[in-house]
């Protein structure tokens, strides 16, 4: 379980420095939009600031320069400090974007890197997509060995080996599930792909000869 | 208000030779609303095209009623019941025409027992039209891609301008954007039309945006009761795409 | 080294009208060994059934080859062209692939000669017969044997619908899509009794699935969506595309 709240805090910091880079903001409001491109519970309140104080200390955020009021958020009559990326924050972040997704695939991670990917790029992002793909069907492939060899333990009660089969099937749902997401969402930008292909193809019998 | 569907503790069980029985639907209940989309989510071989079946008026419970619109479905003549039917309830399946004619012939023909020719074909082509489809209008069945055909299906189901829309497992074969699009179409003809919409989605796949999931399974339907009118963030989860028509 | 049933960069598409073209498989690639189970994880209408069919050589692909025990199954070596296994004869000896469908029988006759008339142009009846009875055995379903189908649960229907495909005593058994309709028990039951099969006759074993419950007594796991297969290789001595192959590797793996 540590492993996994420990994954998710990784990366909430690249989500923050996405964010930053596309709009410097103060942590209050970064919570907010947070939850609005990543659509669940999947960071808790607080995990905005926490993810800032992380990047504060490997600089690649820094206070906004704050000159004009405008800057100045002022929620609750307080005022928040705005954040801005550093250029090597933004190095960072590209590169990590880029980078294949770690295995065991995280979820939180993949979903960041897709939340935030900009509309350039798509093989790179299919690419990734498909490494996590295959690696589900690895993960699978292990966890139906894990399984065989509980159940071919010998000595099990008929129920206890109903109960095997429960558990068995809850996890073979999980790894279904993701994958059939992973599919689905392969074909999308692959199709979304050749669209821009398409188009750009069609631009560019249209722009006059030089 | 009075829910547009009612069926009360309906079941039907098949026989499969002399040995077996099959329960595929038990003391099943549910309510539609008018202006609300229900899904019901089921996975393969669980009853959701009998459930549909028996919705539609064409199979009969073994025990159980049927009210729609306020009538008993089962405690009127033939004749009255297909008349009810066939105006009332549009059915939306992706299942290839009998006739090989084109898209728009084929959603008119069906509108011909009440409509004459040329509104049939006007609401035909409206219905096309509001699906975003008219560019089908000439092709045939077998020319048009899986999408198109999803669409085709929503035009032949609305373009009776039902009270309630039955889709039977629309989105199977298709992509994400697509499965988005129909949801949205769905939704919006729910909540701008007044229609109950009754959606059976498989297992796989994100069901469509509605305003309450069912589950079907061993011939049971698990279903929350309608929200009350005044309580409106109960189920609202973040991140949720709904369509509210006040919000 | 190549597996017992090959398929090597296999495309597959077929037109729609005048306006689309739809791609079944694009480029494929895959081994199934002896003594193995390969399943393929796939949705609806992704091209599992024209992936069996390819593979058991009933159809042929617009590009790419297929292969049993290494050599192409549509060659032309001869002026028409002819598939590995099938003689034109009359007689047939076993042909080495077998395609297992969730089909129902046309005539609705005692299960066991349901299995035993196909056998009949290669044996005598009584032989045909008493193949059709050993197959109904080793898959567990011999009590079925006198029964009709339409008896039948749904579990002893994929048990038969098994049986018939190992009654020609295939190399290969190939099954489509077998445990859609089946609960959790039966679709545990289907999968261990392939997987075992598969074991004690060598047979290369590929079924395609609808989801990830019938994939847990298959050696590896491959999925198919979009025209694309993914399906890690069978050796690991096999150059890994990329690093995330080794990381993973749990013990009795």
């Amino acid at each position: 379980m540590a492993s996994t709240v420990q994954q998710s805090e990784m990366s909430a910091g690249e989500i923050v420095l996405g964010l930053l880079i596309e709009q410097p903001d103060t942590c209050y409001h970064l919570d907010k939009r947070i939850a609005e491109r990543l659509g669940s519970a999947q960071f808790s309140r607080g995990a905005a600031s926490r993810a800032v104080e992380r990047l504060l200390e490997r600089r690649f955020v820094r206070p906004a320069d704050v000159e004009e009021p405008a800057a100045l958020r002022v929620v609750g009559g307080r005022k928040k400090t705005v954040y801005e990326a550093t250029p090597s924050g933004v190095d960072h972040f590209e590169r990590w974007l880029r980078a294949s997704t770690q295995t065991p695939p995280v979820r939180e991670e993949l979903h960041a890197k897709i939340a935030l990917w900009g509309p350039t790029e798509l093989p790179r992002l299919i690419e990734i997509v498909r490494e996590a793909e295959l690696a589900c069907t690895l993960q699978l492939r292990d966890a139906n060995r894990g399984m065989r060899a509980d159940r071919q333990a010998g000595d099990a009660s008929e129920w206890e080996r109903t109960m095997q089969l429960i558990v068995s099937a809850g996890e073979a749902t999980w790894w279904d599930a993701r994958i059939k997401w992973l599919q689905d969402v392969r074909m999308y930008l692959e199709r979304e792909h050749s669209r821009q292909q398409v188009e750009a193809g069609s631009r560019r019998t249209r722009a006059p000869a030089r | 208000m009075d829910p547009v569907l009612s069926l009360r503790e309906v079941s039907l069980s098949f026989p499969r030779g002399r040995r077996h029985v099959v329960r595929v639907l038990a003391d099943v209940s549910l309510e539609v609303y008018a202006g609300e989309s229900v899904t019901v989510l089921a996975q393969r071989a669980q009853g959701k095209t009998s459930l549909l079946r028996v919705v539609a008026g064409m199979e009969r419970p073994d025990r159980g009623s049927v009210v729609f619109a306020g009538e008993d479905l089962w405690r009127l003549s033939d004749r009255r019941r297909s008349r009810l039917l066939g105006s009332e309830i549009g059915v939306v399946e992706l299942a290839a025409p009998q006739l090989d004619v084109p898209v728009l012939t084929g959603v008119a023909l069906p509108l011909l027992d009440r409509h004459g020719r040329r509104d049939a074909y006007a609401r035909a082509k409206r219905a096309l039209a509001h699906v975003g489809a008219s560019e089908c209008a000439r092709q045939h069945w077998g020319a048009l891609a899986d999408s198109e055909r999803a669409l085709v299906a929503l035009a032949h189901g609305i373009a009776r301008e039902p009270r309630l829309l039955l889709v039977d497992d629309l989105a199977t074969t298709l992509g994400i954007e697509e499965r988005a699009d129909i949801a949205e179409l769905l939704g919006a003809l729910a909540v701008e039309r007044g229609i109950a919409v009754l959606v059976c989605a498989g297992g796989s796949g994100p069901e469509p945006s509605s305003d309450r999931v069912a589950s079907l399974g061993g011939g049971r339907l698990l279903v929350a009761p309608p929200a009350p009118a005044e309580a409106t963030n109960v189920l609202d989860f973040p991140g949720e795409h709904r369509r509210r028509a006040s919000s | 080294m190549e597996g017992l049933l090959a398929l090597r960069d296999v495309w597959l598409s077929y037109p729609r009208g005048r306006r689309h073209v739809v791609r079944v498989l694009m480029d494929v690639s895959l081994d199934v060994y002896a003594g193995e189970v390969v399943a393929v994880l796939a949705q609806r209408a992704q091209g599992k059934t024209s992936l069996l069919r390819i593979a058991a050589g009933m159809e042929r692909p617009d590009r790419g080859s297929v292969l049993f025990e290494g050599r192409d199954m549509w060659r032309a070596d001869d002026s028409r062209r002819r598939r590995v296994g099938r003689r034109r004869r009359t007689r047939s000896p076993s042909v080495p692939i077998a395609l297992v469908r969730p089909t129902s029988p046309d005539v609705d006759v005692p299960v066991v000669e349901g299995i035993a008339l196909p056998l009949t142009g290669a044996h005598r009846g009584r032989q045909a017969r008493e193949l059709a009875a050993r197959a109904l055995e080793e898959v567990g379903a011999g009590e079925c044997a006198s029964r009709r189908w339409s008896d039948l649960s749904d579990g002893e229907r994929a048990r038969v619908a098994i049986a018939q495909g190992i009654s020609r005593d295939p190399r290969v058994l190939l099954v489509d899509d077998l445990t859609a309709t089946l609960g959790l028990g039966d679709t545990e039951d289907v999968a261990m009794l392939l997987h075992s099969l598969a074991a004690a006759r060598e047979l290369g074993v590929l079924v395609s699935v609808g989801d990830a419950q019938a994939t847990r007594w298959s050696e590896r796991v491959a999925t198919l969506a979009g025209g694309a297969l993914m399906l890690e290789p069978a050796r690991p001595a096999a150059p890994a595309a990329s690093a995330y192959l080794n990381v993973v590797d749990f013990p009795g793996g």
